[in-house]
C-alpha cells in the first residue's frame, strides 16, 4: 500500500509559492449581472404572478401563451407602454440571458437545418434562413421562439466551444424599433445584418471580434443561398 | 420568494468561492480564456442546479461542477467527446524521467528559475489528475471525502493519488533544482 502520511514539505510549497490565480473582476462582474437579468425576467412571470393572484388553478400549457403573457407583463412593466428602443435591445438580452440561465429554452433542438427552419416558420409564419455551420466551428444547436416586447420572434441557436450564440430574426418593422447602432448591451456582445427582408441580430457572451466573424460568416452564407 | 433566495444564494456562493474556482479552472486548463469560459458554464450551471445544494458545503460542490465542466472541456481540446479518463493521463513517470536526462527540454529550463517559479512548472508539469488532487489538498485544504466526491473517486483512490501526485511533484521539483548545477 502507498504511504498515506502528509508531506509537510509539498504542502508548504504549494501553499506558500505555487500561484493562486485570483478571479478576474470582469468576470465575478458578469457573472453577477447576467443573473440578475434572468431574475430580473422571473420576476414578472406568469406562474408566480398568478399564484399571487390567487388562480393556481388557471392552467396555460401553451408555451406560446406563456410567453405571450410574459413579454406582455414585461412591456407593461419596463416600457410603460411606450416604444422606446433601448427597452426592446433590453427585452433581448433578458430574454437570451434568461435562455442561457434555464439551459433547456430550446423548443426543437437539431443540427439539421431542414429540420429547424421548417419548424420556426411554422410558429412564426415568417423563413429565416438557418444553416448549420458545424464545419467553420459554429454548429447549429437548434431554435426556440424568443419574446421582444409582446411580439414572439425566431430564434436560432448556435454554439462557439462553451459559449451559446442566439441568432435573432425580426421582421423589419420590429427591427426599426431598436437602437441604430448594435453592439453590445452590459456584458453580451451584439451584431446585426440583413438579409432578404429579415434582419438578424446575433448575441452571445463570446469575444466581439470571435461573433462578428460568426455574423460575416453566416450572413454570407445566407447570400449565396438565399 | 424562492426565485430572490435563489439568487441571493448564487450571489454568496460567487462572492465566497469564485477565487477557489478560478484557481482550479485556471491550473487545470492552463490558461485564462478556457478558465473563464470553464467558470461562466459551471456558475450557470449552479445557478440552474442550486436547489441541489442541500446541506453539502457548497465549496466543493460548486469545484465539482467547475472540476467536470474542465474535464468535458479537456476532453473537447483533445478531440474527444467522451469524458476524459483520468488515470490514462498519469503514466507519465516515463516522461518524468525523459525530462531529467534530456537536458535541452524547455521545460527544464523554464524550472531553472527561483523557487517559485519551479513550483509552478512542476505542478504545471503534472498529469492533470495529480495537478487536480493537489490543488484541492494543498491549495483549498478540502478533506479527502470532499475531494472524492469532486472527483468522482472512492476515498481510498484520493489518498493514493495523493501520494502518487506528492512523489510526482517532488521529483519534478528536484529534476529542477539539480538542472541548476548542471
Amino acid at each position: 500500500m502507498t504511504d498515506l502520511s502528509e508531506d509537510t514539505e509539498v504542502k508548504k510549497l504549494l501553499k506558500t509559492q505555487a500561484e493562486y490565480f485570483v478571479a478576474p473582476a470582469d468576470l465575478r462582474n458578469r457573472l453577477t449581472q447576467s443573473m440578475q437579468y434572468a431574475e430580473h425576467k422571473k420576476n414578472f412571470s406568469p406562474s408566480s404572478l398568478l399564484g399571487w393572484l390567487g388562480a393556481p388553478a388557471l392552467q396555460l400549457t401553451s408555451s406560446f401563451a406563456i410567453g405571450a403573457l410574459m413579454a406582455f407583463l414585461i412591456t407593461g412593466a419596463w416600457i410603460s407602454g411606450q416604444q422606446d428602443q433601448k427597452s426592446n435591445l433590453l427585452a433581448l438580452a433578458a430574454d437570451h440571458a434568461h435562455a442561457m440561465v434555464t439551459q433547456n429554452t430550446i423548443e426543437i433542438a437539431s443540427s439539421n437545418m431542414h429540420t429547424v427552419k421548417p419548424w420556426l416558420s411554422s410558429q412564426l409564419g415568417y423563413s429565416p434562413l438557418v444553416f448549420d455551420l458545424a464545419e467553420q466551428g459554429f454548429p447549429l444547436v437548434g431554435g426556440r421562439r424568443g419574446f421582444i416586447g409582446a411580439t414572439p420572434v425566431a430564434v436560432a441557436v448556435y454554439s462557439y466551444r462553451q459559449h451559446e450564440i442566439d441568432v435573432y430574426v425580426l421582421k423589419p418593422a420590429l427591427y426599426q424599433k431598436f437602437p441604430k447602432n448594435l453592439e453590445s448591451m452590459d456584458g453580451f456582445n451584439i451584431t446585426s445584418w440583413q438579409v432578404d427582408g429579415l434582419n438578424y441580430i446575433a448575441i452571445s457572451d463570446m469575444n466581439a471580434n470571435q461573433l462578428r466573424a460568426f455574423g460575416t460568416l453566416l450572413s454570407s452564407q445566407q447570400e449565396i443561398n438565399q | 420568494m424562492f426565485a430572490g433566495n435563489k439568487t441571493k444564494r448564487f450571489e454568496v456562493l460567487i462572492s465566497e468561492h469564485l477565487d477557489a474556482a478560478y484557481n482550479l479552472a485556471r491550473w487545470l486548463m492552463g490558461n485564462e480564456a478556457d478558465a473563464r469560459d470553464v467558470v461562466q458554464t459551471a456558475s450557470l450551471r449552479a445557478l440552474t442546479y442550486m436547489e441541489s445544494l442541500r446541506g453539502q458545503e457548497a465549496k466543493a460542490w460548486f469545484l465539482g461542477i467547475i472540476r467536470n465542466c474542465c474535464m468535458t472541456a479537456l476532453g473537447e481540446r483533445s478531440g474527444r467527446v467522451a469524458d476524459i479518463d483520468v488515470d490514462s493521463l498519469i503514466n507519465s513517470n516515463d516522461e518524468l524521467a525523459k525530462l531529467g536526462t534530456s537536458a535541452s527540454s524547455p521545460e527544464l529550463e523554464l524550472m531553472r528559475r527561483d523557487e517559485r517559479s519551479r513550483v509552478n512548472s512542476a505542478l504545471r508539469y503534472l498529469p492533470v489528475g495529480y495537478r487536480e488532487v493537489l490543488i484541492l489538498r494543498e491549495m483549498e485544504e478540502l478533506a479527502y471525502d470532499q475531494i472524492a466526491s469532486i472527483t468522482g473517486v472512492p476515498v481510498g483512490t484520493v489518498m493514493s493519488r495523493l501520494s502518487r501526485a506528492r512523489q510526482s511533484f517532488k521529483q519534478a521539483f528536484l529534476i529542477s533544482s539539480e538542472g541548476e548545477s548542471v
